[in-house]
């Protein structure tokens, strides 16, 4: 016992000395000083709190710390004992500090004991917790410093900040404290959202949880509020979305445009639709975004009167592009195209454009070498047209759709087979000349044929199935909508086909039960469209 | 297994394996940052986070233990929210506000795994929803002006995906 209430004594000398010391340089003022002599409890706390870590000394730390490390020698002290001593020494005034001090500097203590005296220290009035919280939590760090308000409201918390200084023995008080200082400072555990609603306004949360949406749904995203706009507007948010300029909707208000253009320009799309569109918006839209330019790939111009100038101002000026696709462009001619086609243009896709005729093909044909796909509706193109593909200008051609071309024949399908011998995916929907002929010729010509689509071919009959089953031996997608003439024999053909992996026969009539059963058979069907 | 003791905001304590809890980044940052012996018996506090929601995070974290951390993110990829496991889905069948509590709490302590199964399921609340139906869930205020929301909502009206 005795050598314990030495030690306290010494611990009590070197913490005057260390108030002392403390208060000729402390910025607190001389009010604390005469409520700690006055012994109140509280005002005690409160001047341990204008102690900060820079005032503490070493020497002084040195004698109190050799006096803790004695009264407190590792794990041998019982916590009860140490508690007891501690609470009755809190009545006298002289060591009222200790009691407040002890936690702090028992830095070399083992662990077990400083948080049961941290405890005792818990029966020191609510009123100092504030200031002591705000003292700890400014070595604690573990808490962002806006948040005093909470700490201020619970007694509790100035335990849990105590708790916390008490770490290692490994370290003197200052160096920790000091380490402790710079953690606060640092971004680790600064400014932590601690409501939903701050969460929800947090920068970089939002940057990470915008992620879980798709495109589609970020643009509703967008119009919740200012903070979730500018946080969405940016270009990783929208790849592969292709935003649709309707110039009709925005009319010929100039400030509004501006605006449209600037926010494309942010989001960095590098896909555009412009729909509806003359060539003043065309010539608009291209200088009002300067940055973007470098950026689109992929323009898309639909429903729109533009003239073969303007086409060719935005291809020339946007200089990578790399996908074209015009569609009921009905002032656009083949000597347009002519004129403006780049080889950088790897998809093409024109669509109903009254103009385009086998010209066009010849242009296709002749200006884009590195052409990989090729989506063409026009109704007059005929099978001359095709013909004009050559097999040494268009060995990359490998996907090409011919929908609804119903000049087409036969004869252009031996066209096709002769110039364009790579090709993979192939559609003649809608070209309702063609017959069973016409299909034997590709079956035999076309042996990498993966996905042929002759829908809406009335002339098929079930012969061509025979020669698809035969001879394509990698088809993957076969489509036969509205092929009224296949019947459950030609289903059965097609039921041999072990790659077979998408099989569409909407609409076909005479197609039932049997036909039905064959296809079950089929293991490695993934994708059966009937109807 | 060397233990720690966890302080919650409401002054309870939880005694967990520190392998249990260094899913969470903080703590583990915590401990090294103090140069805490795993061993030490001073509780860390968390003051961000009560009592109630830190028992929920320390049942997440315990049966999660011995997953395999996650793997790196690919920072701009877009992310499914239709993939949440079966317990994971269970365990945060709980109200609109203890979810959020958890996001919060997941969000301080940077577990990551926890974070990632909340924000799917805040996600998917919102998926589907109007703009104003958004703000009414987390009490965003609107500070656009009329004329900047129809512009927003004009740029926005009709995007293709390809």
């Amino acid at each position: 016992m005795s050598t314990i209430r030495k030690a306290y004594m010494e611990i009590s000398n070197g913490i005057r000395g260390l108030r002392f010391h403390r208060e000729q340089s402390s910025s607190c003022g001389s009010s604390q000083h005469e409520t700690a002599s006055k012994g109140c409890p509280s005002d005690e706390s409160k001047s341990g709190t204008s102690r900060t870590s820079k005032n503490i000394t070493h020497k002084e730390e040195g004698v109190v710390s050799s006096a803790v490390a004695r009264l407190f020698p590792v794990k041998s002290a019982s916590p009860p004992l140490i508690r007891k001593e501690v609470g009755n020494r809190t009545s006298e005034n002289k060591c009222v500090s200790t009691s407040q001090s002890l936690p702090s500097s028992l830095t070399k203590s083992p662990s077990p004991l400083t948080s049961s005296c941290a405890i005792t220290v818990q029966s020191s009035p609510s009123s100092a917790a504030d200031h002591n919280s705000v003292h700890f939590k400014q070595q604690n760090g573990d808490s962002p410093p806006g948040s005093n308000d909470k700490y201020r409201q619970s007694n509790k918390e100035s335990i849990l900040n105590q708790t916390k200084l008490i770490g290692s023995p490994k370290a003197g008080i200052a160096c920790r404290i000091r380490k402790l200082n710079m953690s606060v400072t640092g971004q680790k555990w600064a400014g932590k959202p601690e409501t939903m609603l701050e969460l929800m306004l947090d920068e970089r949360f939002l940057s990470r949880f915008f992620f879980y949406f798709s495109s589609d749904e970020r643009r509703k995203l967008c119009q919740v509020c200012k903070k979730w706009k500018s946080v969405l507007y940016k270009n990783v948010y929208w790849v592969g979305v292709m935003p649709v300029i309707n110039f009709k909707d925005w009319g010929s208000d100039i400030s509004k445009r501006k605006l449209c253009f600037e926010n494309f320009q942010n989001r960095g799309f590098d896909q555009v639709c412009l729909t509806g569109a003359v060539d003043m918006d065309i010539a608009d839209f291209i200088n009002n975004t300067p940055n973007s330019k470098k950026l689109i790939r992929a323009v898309s111009i639909r429903c729109s009167n533009i003239s073969d100038n303007a086409l060719e101002s935005i291809i020339r000026k946007v200089p990578n592009i790399s996908r074209l696709e015009l569609s009921n462009c009905n002032e656009v001619t083949g000597s347009g195209l002519w004129a403006c086609l780049n080889p950088k243009i790897v998809v093409l896709t024109i669509t109903d454009c009254i103009h385009i005729a086998d010209d066009t093909i010849g242009a296709i044909a002749q200006l884009l070498p590195a052409l990989h796909e090729l989506n063409l509706q026009a109704y007059h193109v005929t099978d001359n047209g095709l013909a004009l593909f050559d097999s040494k200008l268009n060995s990359s051609l490998r996907i090409l759709r011919l929908k609804s071309c119903w000049e087409i024949t036969n004869h252009g399908v031996v066209n096709i087979i002769h110039a364009l011998p790579n090709i993979t995916v192939l559609s003649l929907s809608g070209c309702s000349k063609i017959t069973d002929d016409g299909v034997e010729i590709i079956a035999e010509n076309m042996k990498k044929l993966k996905s042929l689509d002759i829908s809406w071919c009335s002339r098929v009959t079930d012969a061509s199935l025979e020669y698809v089953a035969c001879d394509l031996g990698v088809l993957e997608e076969l489509i036969l909508d509205r092929c009224t003439h296949v019947t459950d024999v030609g289903i059965g053909y097609i039921s041999t086909m072990t790659s077979l992996n998408r099989l569409f026969i909407r609409w076909c009539v005479q197609v039932g039960d049997f036909g039905l059963h064959h296809i079950f058979s089929m293991r490695s069907l993934r994708v059966l469209s009937i109807a | 297994m060397p233990n720690i003791k966890l302080h919650s905001s409401d002054g309870e304590i939880f005694v967990v394996d520190v392998e249990i809890v260094k899913q969470s980044v903080t703590i583990r940052t915590m401990l090294e940052d103090l140069g805490m012996d795993e061993d030490e018996d001073e509780p860390v506090p968390l003051s961000n986070v009560n009592s109630a929601i830190l028992k929920k995070v320390i049942q997440w974290c315990t049966f999660h233990k011995d997953d395999p951390p996650p793997p790196e993110d690919d920072e701009n990829k877009e992310k499914r929210t239709d993939d949440i496991s079966s317990w994971d889905a269970e365990f945060l069948k709980v109200d609109q506000g203890t979810l959020f509590e958890l996001i919060l709490a997941a969000n301080y302590l940077d577990i990551k795994g926890l974070l990632d199964v909340t924000c799917k399921t805040v996600a998917n609340m919102i998926k589907g929803k109007s703009p104003e139906e958004i703000r009414k869930t987390f009490n965003i205020k609107n500070d656009f002006t009329p004329a900047e929301e129809e512009q927003v909502r004009k740029e926005n009206e009709w995007c293709e995906e390809k």
